[in-house]
């Protein structure tokens, strides 16, 4: 048996010419981007007991059964300009600036391999997410630090340790991972609603709320679509407080504000509108260093933005 | 009908419009998003006619 390293693999992700099926042609011609960033996956079948009983004080055997097949995982990792399939797949929009629709549009979904290399950085075998869709994306950042991402994954179906050769060979002319420069909190410019420009840290999570699993499963046991019924998030920001701006008084009532948090590095700037609703406002600590407003916003429309949030990009 | 968007950035299931860029749209579409697109008037070819009536 061959002993693998658990470094030695690197992540595509492809658009599917249909729900779940495989798309073997990975190549950047193709739309496959490809990450050296952490991919974690399971299996996690909807599993239902039955009823029956042993008639004994044993539980009975046999008595489970998967319902519904369900892949989930996270990919995660610092945040580059090259990510940009990622807005693609959680907005299900095709170029910038990105944005949720007001109505359904068709719910994008993706392969995401794993490829496991060998010494020479040839692809030997793969694992493939099938009908994986990106939801939520967590966008996050704080002094210091390089911007970070993590984005669920929800697939319908998986297929394992296949070899790259004969029947299961993949098309790969073009395997380079994506060189994208990673966005470094330094260079962040932002705009808060209370017209600070400084920032301590924020976390972006951006959601859409599926339909139920009875919609998405039907009389099936594969997931048949991924229809959502809601979008939004939350955006929680730290800034250092400012008593002449930072007034408490009935801030939460029925107020959307609207913050403006953008992405730098030296090819492209990813500017995010966010619209929201202030629903959580903690009041400074006055034991900890210099007085700290932390802000929790529940995304919305805004009466400028009139989307909850945009993502445009820009290359410099 | 060519048309110039400026209402405000707007996406739904169909369509997704960027305040100040042009969209070719049909007449029913127009009528959709009223007060939110500019037609831009295309100028007609001049078309010479000669004298024996061909063009």
């Amino acid at each position: 048996m061959a002993t693998r390293n658990a470094n030695n693999y690197k992540i595509c992700i492809v658009k599917e010419s249909s729900y779940g099926a495989i798309n073997k042609t990975l190549t950047t011609a193709g739309g496959a981007v490809f990450f050296a960033d952490k991919l974690e996956w399971n299996y996690a079948p909807i599993t239902v007991e039955l009823a029956k009983k042993e008639n004994s004080l044993y539980k009975a055997a046999e008595r489970t059964r998967i319902t519904g097949k369900l892949v989930t995982g996270t990919l995660s990792g610092e945040l580059t300009d090259g990510h940009e399939i990622l807005l693609q797949a959680h907005f299900d929009d095709a170029t910038s600036p990105y944005l949720y629709a007001a109505a359904l549009p068709t719910t994008l979904s993706y392969n995401i391999y794993q490829l496991y290399l060998d010494s020479a950085g040839a692809v030997t075998h793969y694992d493939v997410i099938l009908g994986a869709i990106i939801n939520p994306l967590v966008i996050s950042g704080e002094a210091n630090g390089v911007i970070q991402y993590t984005a669920t994954i929800e697939g319908t179906d998986y297929l394992q340790q296949q070899a790259n050769s004969a029947g299961t060979a993949l098309t790969l002319t073009n395997g380079t991972v994506v060189n994208g420069t990673p966005f470094l909190f330094g260079d962040v410019t932002c705009t808060t609603h209370t017209s600070k420009t400084t920032l301590l840290s924020f976390n972006l999570e951006l959601r859409k709320t599926m339909v139920d699993n009875s919609q998405r499963f039907m009389n099936s046991r594969t997931k048949a679509n991924d229809y959502y019924n809601q979008v939004g998030g939350t955006l929680q920001m730290s800034t250092l407080n400012d008593p002449a701006v930072d007034v408490y008084t009935n801030k939460q009532e029925a107020n959307s504000f609207l913050n403006t948090i953008t992405l730098v590095n030296p090819q492209k700037t990813w500017a995010i509108a966010i619209g929201g609703d202030l629903t959580d406002l903690q009041r400074p600590d006055a034991d900890r260093g210099l007085f700290v407003t932390n802000e929790t916003f529940d995304l919305c429309t805004d009466t400028d933005t009139t989307v909850p949030v945009t993502i445009t990009v820009t290359a410099l | 009908m060519k048309a110039k968007y400026i209402g405000k950035l707007y996406r739904d299931a169909d369509h997704k419009f960027i305040p100040g860029q042009e969209y070719d749209l049909s007449a029913k579409e127009l009528e959709k998003f009223k007060g939110k697109f500019e037609v831009i008037n295309e100028k007609k070819t001049k078309i010479e006619v000669t004298d024996n009536g061909n063009s």
